[in-house]
């Protein structure tokens, strides 16, 4: 009976799901719209309630294939809580609004069994049943040619990395010969990954298919352009939750460090100081936001090298805060910029005249880009501070300095985004935004969360038992 | 490390023989007879790129996922006496998701043969104004 | 009878041909046909994986690699019809060329 109280989230999302795609085929107006969005957040409230009241280190179910430890509860229920808040924020489309919230219901429920995988199959299904939601939510709209061309795109270097994957965990499997997390990693310990080459290039592979994920650095090629051609809150949802998701499976894979260090330190420090370096140079306003995305995987990884070292600030745990801190803001800022129609793509210069249009929207932009660049009032700050001191704490000097450099960088063109959103109008006249009442209530919410928890980051840090 | 290398080379040096033998060994020779779609074979009549109407290609996209789908039955289909009512319990859930599949298609359309020509015909002609 | 380790070589020769496959074709249905050589072969590997160490879980596993590749597959069909109507070929790299709008 435990048993299926640690796999309720999963089945409510399930069927869930399910019944938002059947209910969806019958009508499509607006009452049904507005039925179906309220709908998918009661299922995922529901599935978030379950999975809080799951008692943390109860037995695995599923033959192990589902863990439940504290950590991996807590990164459940914010990407529950993230997704909720897509679903709400988002604008669904007329005519299929069943299959777009039972796609983004799927693809938490991807996010859920990636990050409370206790096996490699789990940690498989979890990544695939998310990506091959993703793809479809991506080119939705795939009226715009731009949407079409971007999931091709996704579809195809996904699936590439997927496979890369999943080649890396069959030479795993193959050298240790156990699917289980917690049992690899006692074998790995016990034999020494340095005479298991097989393993080596697996771990390896493994790491290459994880990069693609997470668009960290030499495998980030498609970050910008897919962020572009999505839905804004879909973009907000690729580069929040579903990265948190796949940083939350890789934290059981904590033993690379000892033989795969050096390649994270090069992906560490290469996606910090490239990410920062494109985002100077681009103007259009998504693909700044990306390339920060890129950037923020490197702060990320500087808490993972980090690991369970540091003293009272443990690496783990300043990701974990610092994945929270980043993902209301990204997310945030992706929706907001949605409101803003345009019929091309957003440049910095388009944001002109917005702060006079709707001061509002403006503020809350502001807030979340703040808290990008980590800019004291906002939670930004905070998490980059606790990733830097773990990491220097953890005897790393030069991932942090060069994370200082980076946000140097950073600022840069942050400011910029921030200049032209207050600067006046007159020359864009044909500005445009559009949204509901509720949409930016939500905004303003998340805005405010930012800068409540940026003021009082302990609140945050005990309410997630973190340190 | 050096048995990692050792298989690296052969796996990379494998695959670039496989295709670069078959380059080197097999020059391109042609003459009228090896020139035919099937060597020593019908010769083919009509044009070899038939349009296929998309309606097929959906079709045999969803007969591809059922097809598949079904699959992941197999196991409890061995093991059916071991399992016993639990494992034909989860295999009866498991249906119900096959099943989902099935009612989702056919509510939107996708099992009526004349709906998806329409549609794929409207997307085709509002697609090149 | 072949020892397991022959298979994990033929395993990772199908991979490196995906790879290949991959990076050289151009045309999405091709790209599409070498990511599913490059998904068996992992499924190959688990298959030997498990004959080596006497125990089902990798061939469990291959079961799950088949639907999640016909379903990387079937999007990716799905998304070619919908790409064809759109740009008249199938071309990768002029697809990711064209920037119209």
């Amino acid at each position: 009976m435990s048993q299926l109280a640690t796999l309720a989230p999963d089945i409510i999302m399930a069927f869930g799901g399910t019944l938002v795609l059947l209910l969806g085929t019958r009508r499509s107006d607006k009452a049904v719209n507005d039925f179906l969005r309220w709908l998918s957040v009661i299922i995922i409230g529901g599935a978030a309630l379950a999975l809080a009241y799951t008692r943390p280190n109860s037995l695995p179910a599923a033959e192990g294939w589902i863990i439940s430890s504290s950590i991996n509860i807590v990164f459940g229920v914010i990407f529950l809580a993230i997704l909720a808040w897509t679903v709400l924020a988002a604008k669904a489309p007329e005519h299929a609004a069943g299959e777009w919230h039972a796609l983004l219901i799927y693809a938490g429920n991807g996010m859920l069994i990636l990050a409370r995988s206790g096996s490699l199959a789990a940690l498989f299904l979890g990544i695939e049943i998310l990506s091959l939601s993703l793809y479809v939510l991506i080119s939705f709209f795939c009226h715009r040619g731009m949407a079409l061309r971007g999931g091709t795109m996704y579809l195809v270097l996904a699936a590439f990395a997927s496979a890369f994957l999943v080649f890396g965990l069959a030479l795993v499997y193959a050298s240790f010969g156990t699917l289980d997390l917690a049992e690899l990693a006692q074998r790995v310990s016990s034999k020494g990954l340095f005479h298991a080459p097989m393993a080596m290039l697996g771990f390896g592979l493994f790491i290459v298919g994880v990069g693609f994920k997470l668009a960290a650095v030499p495998f980030h090629m498609w970050a910008a352009d897919v962020y572009e051609a999505s839905p804004g809150p879909v973009a907000g949802l690729i580069a929040s939750a579903s990265k948190g998701a796949v940083i939350a499976a890789f934290i059981p894979f904590l033993f690379l460090v000892n033989t795969h260090g050096d390649i994270l330190w090069l992906i560490s420090a290469a996606s910090m100081i490239v990410g920062n370096l494109m985002g100077l140079l681009e103007l259009r306003v998504k693909r700044i936001l990306a390339y920060s995305s890129i950037a923020h995987i490197g702060y990320i990884l500087v808490g993972y090298l980090a690991g369970y070292n540091g003293v009272g600030i443990t690496g783990v745990g300043a990701m974990i805060f610092y994945v929270v801190a980043y993902a209301l803001a990204i997310a945030g800022a992706f929706t907001a910029l949605s409101f803003i129609e345009r019929d091309h793509e957003l440049g910095v210069r388009d944001l002109r005249g917005v702060a006079r249009v709707s001061p509002a929207l403006a503020f809350c932009i502001l807030v979340f880009i703040i808290s990008l660049a980590g800019i004291p009032p906002a939670i930004g700050f905070f998490g980059k501070l606790y990733l830097f001191s773990a990491g220097v704490s953890a005897g790393y000097i030069w991932l942090p300095v060069l994370g200082l450099l980076g946000s140097a960088i950073g600022v840069y063109y942050y400011l910029r985004i921030i200049v032209n959103l207050y600067m006046t109008p007159g020359e864009n006249p044909n500005l445009k935004i559009s949204y509901t009442p509720l949409q930016i209530s939500i905004i303003i919410a998340t805005a405010a969360a930012i800068v409540f928890f940026g003021c009082f980051p302990q609140t945050m840090i005990t309410a997630l038992k973190l340190f | 490390m050096l048995p990692l290398l050792i298989y690296g080379v052969m796996v990379v040096g494998l695959a670039v023989a496989a295709i670069g033998m078959s380059l080197l060994l097999g020059w391109p020779r042609h003459n009228p007879h090896k020139d035919m779609p099937y060597e020593s074979g019908i010769a083919p009549t009509g044009d070899s790129r038939i349009r296929m109407s998309v309606p097929y290609y959906i079709v045999a996209i969803m007969f591809i996922m059922f097809d598949v789908e079904i699959l992941l039955l197999y196991p409890w289909a061995v093991n059916l006496q071991e399992l016993g009512w639990k494992g034909f319990a989860i295999a009866g859930i498991f249906m119900i998701f096959v099943a989902e599949g099935l009612i989702y298609a056919w509510a939107r359309g996708g099992l009526s043969w004349r709906h998806l020509s329409t549609t794929a015909s409207a997307r085709t002609s509002s697609s090149q104004d | 009878m072949l020892p397991a380790e022959q298979a994990l070589i033929l395993a990772a020769i199908l991979f490196v041909t995906g790879v290949i496959g991959v990076i050289v074709r151009r045309n999405l249905i091709f790209v599409l046909m070498s990511v599913e050589i490059m998904f068996n072969a992992a499924g190959l590997a688990f298959v030997a994986g498990s004959a080596l160490h006497g125990q089902p879980d990798g061939q469990i596993f291959f079961i799950f690699i088949l639907p999640v590749a016909a379903a990387e597959v079937a999007i990716g069909l799905a998304l070619a019809v919908l790409v064809f109507q759109k740009y008249r070929t199938l071309d990768l790299w002029t697809i990711a060329r064209s920037r119209e709008e």
